[in-house]
């Protein structure tokens, strides 16, 4: 829930701080949005300050974007902002492919899905592989802790990762996660990467092969 | 009686051995492992037809039908089976209302009733299929196909459902009203059934099975982006474990920024405190008390310099200190005349050289020191705001003083 009572301020200002609003994580205000009135308002609103309003490929979440890129302030913006994304790609893609490992499934994080540290904790301290991944995870920037134990880095990087607006936590003591729309964004920008990069994306082979 | 009787051995023998057949459906994939216990049922099943052996090492197994009458009494999730061939039944009432029609023409009443019998039955059993057809379908669509866990055999599974989905909807295409009318005739009995039951079983089915297909689509196109997405993770956690500190290019400093980057950076969105509105007096005071709770900061540490304006030293001014007092006692006496009177409105009455402040203060200062009876006398209203670099203390704008409390 929000403490700001003006649902209207309460989206522009998530908005203009950069945040993705999607159902999961500030759902009074993707609520409000998915009224198309709402939507207009917001949206006029914004262009004014020379944003706009940009949803996801996948229609999940909603963030702002710039009307022009023709200033020299705005490029550099987008400059910064992805610039801080290339260099927090690895560990993201380190840990999506480690709860797949983990969880024997070939179905990536997604929007909406539950994230249960017990039972992640559970496939990883079987297999000393994604211990060890685990451990190079903690040693990154962006999801940086000095726990020396599995259990103590896992809380700490779900912790990380809902403070980078990743994932909400749910329940008391943070029983479980839940994923957020960001990963949606996350996923167009690969995208974008990828083509550009030229990436060899091909079928995955069977989890049990990586092992 | 001979079928009442034979259908009464039957479910005799069904239940003397329910455990066998139970534990082959529910267990053993249909096996029935022979054994010494098992022989025998397994003999009365193949009598029966219920069950069969397949020969050489394989083990006995139940029969289809049996399967089938367990799956449908349990709803089971192994009923995938869509009977997407619904031609042949539909022919079989064409026959036999084609035969009904002949046995009624002729006089034969007797075959006619039997016929119209067998009519009713098939249309009903039609009915019921294609109604378990669209059961089956949602049930499927309902549990994103979890009878399968990766996301290749989903799709597969999904493309495999769309398919039976359209077959079944072409096949209900090509039975039209009209037809079903003509072949009723003027019958009355093949009016109801053909006219009235058939179409409206066909009707609901269509429907349903548009509905189907429909999510059946969303639900492929979104297996598929699945598997884009978990192709990407697998193709960027490759190339970073290939090539160990790789780092995609800043497609951010192209000349022609991609709209697909184009994301906004954090603004930092903040509201100076409007101190003139009486409506946040209240909130503003207790974020000042919040603020004294703050802890001193350690001497020892050095802060950062607080930039201060240039400070243009003045000249001393000194007043004698009786003059002051005696000016702010002539402003409480015309308090007292006027009722009400703003500190600045008698500024004329300040000693000479007294600067706005210093007479705001003397006024203050002589309120503070008079004594509790005559303070009583007085109330004095100040605004002011709170100094932008030393916390806690707040600077005076506007003074008022008012008369005639306690009197």
């Amino acid at each position: 829930m929000s403490e700001v009572n003006n649902i209207f301020a309460s989206v522009v200002e998530h908005l203009l701080q950069g945040q993705v609003i999607c159902e999961y994580a500030y759902e009074s205000e993707y609520q409000y949005l998915d009224d198309e009135a709402n939507w207009r308002e917001v949206d006029v609103y914004l262009r004014r300050v020379d944003r706009m309003l940009k949803r996801t490929l996948d229609g999940t979440a909603v963030f702002a974007a710039y009307t022009t890129l023709e200033f020299s302030l705005y490029r550099s913006d987008v400059r910064r902002g992805f610039a801080e994304t290339i260099n927090g790609l690895e560990p993201l893609v380190r840990w999506l492919h480690m709860v797949s490992s983990a969880s024997r499934s070939d179905r990536p994080v997604t929007a909406g899905d539950v994230v249960r540290p017990s039972r992640l904790l559970e496939s990883i301290e079987n297999a000393p592989v994604l211990c060890e991944e685990l451990d190079r995870l903690s040693k990154t920037k962006l999801l940086s802790n000095n726990q020396s134990t599995p259990r103590g880095q896992l809380d700490a990087i779900l912790k990380r990762l809902a403070d980078n607006g990743y994932l909400v936590a749910k329940g008391p003591r943070a029983m479980q996660y839940l994923a957020t729309g960001k990963w949606s964004r996350l996923y167009d920008v690969m995208d974008f990467i990828s083509t550009h990069e030229q990436l060899d994306v091909e079928p995955e082979p069977e989890q049990e092969a990586l092992l | 009686m001979i079928g009442k009787e034979e259908a009464k051995r039957l479910l005799r023998m069904l239940s003397r051995h329910s455990d066998i057949i139970i534990d082959a459906y529910l267990e053993a994939n249909s096996e029935i492992v022979e054994t010494e216990g098992t022989s025998r049922a397994i003999d009365d099943l193949v009598a029966q037809r219920l069950a069969y052996r397949p020969g050489g090492d394989e083990e006995a197994r139940l029969s289809m039908v049996l399967s089938r009458l367990f799956d449908h009494a349990l709803l089971s999730a192994k009923r995938q089976h869509i009977d997407v061939d619904i031609g042949g039944q539909i022919r079989s009432i064409e026959d036999l209302v084609n035969n009904y029609k002949v046995a009624k023409k002729s006089g034969n009443f007797e075959d006619a009733e039997t016929l119209i019998h067998h009519i009713d039955e098939m249309v009903h059993h039609l009915a019921e299929t294609l109604a378990n057809n669209t059961r089956q379908l949602w049930r499927q669509i309902d549990s994103e196909f979890g009878h399968v866990s990766s996301l290749e055999m989903k799709v597969l599974e999904n493309q495999r459902v769309l398919q039976q989905a359209k077959r079944l909807n072409d096949g209900l295409e090509m039975i039209t009203f009209n037809e079903l009318n003509e072949q009723a005739g003027e019958d009355r009995h093949l009016r109801h059934l053909l006219v009235k039951v058939l179409p409206a079983a066909m009707g609901r089915c269509q429907n349903e099975l548009a509905d189907a297909m429909h999510r059946l689509r969303d639900m492929l196109f979104e297996f598929r982006r699945l598997q884009d997405r978990a192709r990407l993770v697998y193709a960027f956690y490759t190339r970073y474990q290939k090539e160990p500190g790789y780092q995609p290019n800043n497609y951010g400093e192209s000349i022609d920024v991609s709209p697909l980057i184009n994301q906004v950076m954090p603004l930092g969105l903040r509201g100076h405190a409007d101190t003139d509105n009486d409506a946040h007096e209240l909130t503003l005071m207790q974020m000042l008390v919040g603020i004294r709770k703050t802890d001193v900061p350690d001497e020892t540490t050095q802060t950062d310099r607080v930039e201060l304006d240039e400070w243009v030293e003045e000249e001393p001014v000194e007043f004698s200190a009786s003059a002051v007092k005696q000016c702010a006692n002539n402003f409480y006496e015309q308090v007292i005349d006027a009722g009400a009177l703003s500190g600045m409105s008698r500024y004329m009455m300040a000693v000479d050289h007294c600067s706005p402040d210093m007479w705001l203060h003397a006024i203050i200062s002589r309120y503070l020191t008079l004594p509790s009876e005559d303070k009583a006398l007085f109330a004095l209203n100040y605004k002011g705001v709170s100094d932008s670099v030393f916390d806690g203390r707040l600077l005076v704008m506007m003074l008022k003083c008012h008369a005639g409390f306690n009197s």
